[in-house]
């Protein structure tokens, strides 16, 4: 999977959520977008997923325009905004089974997996309770696992350091994410840590006021980051 | 850097200050077209309703109209204003985004019942013009030059009766007492008595008058409504009486109402200020956990998930009308309807409920024809056969809703399902396909149920020759319904979407398209009632139009001009 938008810009109103924003997301890589609050990471997201409509500029996967219509794009990318969206009357089972379905996904192919990953959170024990049962974090650690199973070719994750998921959670997102991007998927996150985004990404993205200001690889950032005593004021200023 | 700015915190002190005396720390929308947009609404929406309520007292033409019935149905019309401002008033202190908010703030909740009292109040002014019409229309629209001060007069009193009603109704918290079900029932008898006077003035010149057992009917029901005793309070000790008692009690429970409804509340409501989402699932705890736990790991995931996947696919196989449904369905579709339409679609069992129903008011219909001629009239009769068993059909099994309320935003799920629908990969066109193949097997069965009552009251009534006529009407309103479809769908859609560019020109092009062709679906839908027989050219042209209206949305999908997440 490859991603690439350009000239990307959103307005809701008078407020300018994205500025022309451009970037070539090269396929197997991990991306933390960060910003100041306010600055256009969750809107990119929604734009990317076909949440949001663009009102300029252009997003192409594999070079190829996306329209939210298309369902064979839409199978491949998995959308999860701040709180993730499951239908909440149903239990946490048949969220997985339905999600991997409308996905054209096969439980069973990642079964291994799927059960150690589910033990491992506490999902397991949590299976038919309603998903509106669950808190924020078990929320998250059920979503995992329904992307443990569609295996997305783009993840969009919005904020998945700040979903009240406890550090066990938040390893296994690091893993499944690592997973994917090296089977040559491409995550893309939103966060406002940006320690924590140079240490868990492989390309940093700096959105200001609707604008990329900054397009780095982590350990660039991670010099800048070390260089000055406000190194990671300066990252999230776009200052070099 | 300034560290400190005296005019902006000046202007923060005075929006402090202003919103604790109720007004809105937002900044003012300055822009004249939601202003314009705004007054032109209430107007249109004023005027429809005031010509309603002309309509509805018979005061187009005199001759109609008695007193007695205008009273009644004058009194119907506000006491319906009151029941729908009671409405408004419980949502805005159960379910409106700020009194969610205040819910969880350390804010007495006195004070949150004191302030949702004064939107109330607020709210509730704008009705001031409607209950003037309504006392306007009562005094048989005397010139308002001469009769302003009787109008204005009456016109406040009404709004002060039906603001005390909605405090009565309130003091209970919408549980009831004996009054306001005394007023339910009232609302109910005058909803049906002016469904008959509506359909009696469409099959009868209008010069005639009214059949006598309404009037008679009307004497006793209208003194349950507060308004007529408001009316006529000024030459009617009874009315006075009554009047300033429900002015007296309603003021009353005004004045309690913060401390009485803050109680009531805590207890409908024990956890709401605290409330948060994880509760439940933090307690499961102790042997269910164990017991759960040892179920669901290893090799149990899956049978787990498959388990609850196949039993959700077969809930949706509950009755023969779900069976046909998913008949029409194929590969991915079939599973997709069992995902949007719920687990429990329900249309069989609602369709068994409309058999009965019918059934049971054919066969009494058919006694009081036949036998209880001695005690009622046959012309009296008559409308009630038609309409009662009809509207058990309508209610009860017409495809109208519940066909895929996860996937076109249903009520319940409010702004939680567009989202939802965006975020998975199902497309418009998906759901235009389901919701028509659904339509289709719901229709059929509706018809099944159809058919038969039309022959029975013909029969019954003795119009044996109407059945071929009735029975032309009734399949080409079932096709046509079948046929707009796209034009519900477009319907749900945007409703919970928005327009994504603030391109005003595209936007008002598409409504000036969809206006006409919106006018064409209507139309046709009064040629397939009016014709004598079925009639195919309507049908296509009503399916043209829909078809047009869907495609003007679908475009604007395509052209990204629509947000799938509503903005406000």
């Amino acid at each position: 999977m490859h991603i690439e938008f350009n000239d990307l810009s959103k307005r809701f109103g008078d407020t300018t959520a994205l500025d022309q924003a451009s970037l070539n997301v090269p396929p197997g890589s991990i991306v933390a977008v960060i910003g100041e609050n306010g600055a256009g990471k969750s809107t990119l997201l929604a734009l990317l997923a076909g949440v949001l409509a663009a009102d300029g500029g252009l997003i192409r996967f594999d070079g190829l325009p996306f329209s939210r219509e298309n369902l064979e794009q839409r199978r491949r990318l998995l959308f999860t905004p701040d709180v993730p969206l499951m239908f909440m009357e149903r239990s946490v089972a048949s969220n997985i089974a339905t999600l991997a379905f409308l996905h054209d996904a096969k439980v069973e192919d990642h079964e291994a997996e799927l059960t150690r990953m589910l033990d491992e959170t506490g999902i397991a024990a949590l299976l038919k309770r309603s998903a509106g049962s669950l808190s924020r974090g078990q929320l998250w650690k059920a979503f995992l696992a329904c992307a443990c199973v569609i295996r997305p070719e783009l993840w969009l994750v919005d904020e998945p350091f700040a979903s009240g998921m406890d550090v066990i959670g938040m390893g296994v997102f690091r893993r499944l994410a690592r997973k994917l991007a090296d089977a040559g998927g491409i995550i893309v996150y939103t966060t406002q840590m940006v320690d924590l985004a140079a240490d868990f990404s492989d390309h940093v993205c700096v959105l200001r006021n609707g604008r990329v200001v900054l397009w780095e690889t982590s350990a660039k950032v991670r010099e800048m980051i070390a260089a000055a005593p406000e190194g990671q004021e300066n990252v999230l200023r776009g200052l070099r | 850097m300034f560290f400190h700015h005296p005019d902006a915190e000046a202007n923060l002190q005075r929006m402090a200050a202003n919103a604790l005396r109720g007004a809105s720390m937002e900044p003012t929308d300055r822009r004249w077209w939601p202003r314009i947009k705004a007054v032109l609404k209430f107007i249109g929406w004023e005027s429809m309703l005031a010509m309603i309520l002309c309509l509805l007292a018979g005061l187009r033409d005199p001759r109609l109209g008695t007193a007695m019935w205008r009273d009644f149905m004058l009194a119907g019309a506000v006491l319906l204003t009151t029941r729908l401002s009671g409405h408004r008033f419980y949502w805005q202190l159960q379910s409106s985004p700020t009194v969610n908010v205040l819910w969880h703030l350390p804010v007495p909740g006195r004070d949150i019942c004191r302030w949702g009292r004064g939107m109330f109040l607020r709210d509730t002014l704008v009705l001031l013009p409607r209950m003037m019409v309504a006392a306007w229309a009562w005094q048989g629209f005397p010139a308002p030059a001469d009769a302003w001060l009787q109008i204005v007069g009456m016109g406040v009193l009404l709004w002060i009766v039906m603001t005390a009603c909605v405090m009565h109704d309130s003091a209970t918290q919408g549980m009831g007492n004996v009054v306001v079900k005394a007023w339910s029932l009232a609302l109910l008898v005058w909803v049906v008595l002016a469904l008959y006077a509506w359909w009696f003035e469409k099959n009868h010149h209008y010069g005639q008058a009214l059949p006598g057992w309404i009037t008679a009917l009307c004497a006793p029901a209208s003194w349950l409504l507060p308004a007529k005793w408001a009316v006529h309070a000024a030459h009617d000790s009874t009315a006075l009486m009554l009047t300033l008692a429900c002015i007296v009690s309603g003021g009353f429970m005004w004045w309690r109402f913060p401390d009485k409804a803050a109680i009531a509340y805590d207890r409908l409501f024990p956890d709401r200020h605290f409330e948060t989402p994880g509760n439940e699932a933090d307690d499961f705890s102790g042997e269910d956990a164990t017991e759960e736990i040892e179920q669901n790991t290893s090799t149990g995931v899956l049978v787990a998930i498959q388990h609850a996947r196949e039993n959700e696919s077969t809930l949706i196989h509950e009755g023969w009308i779900e069976k046909l449904a998913l008949l029409l369905l194929r590969g991915r579709d079939r599973e997709t309807v069992a995902i949007l339409t719920g687990t429990h679609a329900g249309w069989t069992r609602r369709w068994w409920q409309a058999v009965m129903v019918c059934v049971l008011l054919l066969l009494t219909a058919y006694v009081l024809v036949n036998f209880g001629s001695r005690w009622i009239k046959l012309e009296t009769l008559e409308a009630w056969i038609i309409i009662l068993p009809l509207a058990a059909v309508a209610g009860l099994a017409f495809p109208v809703s519940n066909a895929i309320p996860v996937a076109t935003c249903g009520r319940p799920l409010g702004n939680h399902a567009m989202p939802f629908f965006a975020g998975l990969p199902v497309s418009v066109s998906d759901l235009l396909r389901v919701s028509r193949r659904i339509t289709i097997a719901r229709m059929a069965a509706c018809l099944v149920l159809v058919l038969p009552v039309v022959a029975a009251q013909c029969f019954i009534l003795g119009h044996e020759r109407g059945i071929t006529v009735l029975f032309g009407i009734a399949l080409a309103l079932a096709l046509l319904w079948i046929m707009i479809r796209p034009m519900f769908i477009y319907y749900r859609l945007q409703q919970m979407s928005s327009p994504a560019r603030r391109f005003r020109f595209g936007h008002l092009a598409a409504y000036l398209i969809i206006l006409p062709l919106g006018l064409g679906v209507m139309t046709a839908g009064v040629a397939c009632v009016a014709s004598v027989a079925l009639s195919p050219a309507w049908v296509l042209v009503g399916a043209c139009c829909a078809q047009g209206i869907y495609a003007v949305f679908l475009r604007r999908v395509k052209t990204r001009r629509v947000d799938w997440i509503s903005r406000g």
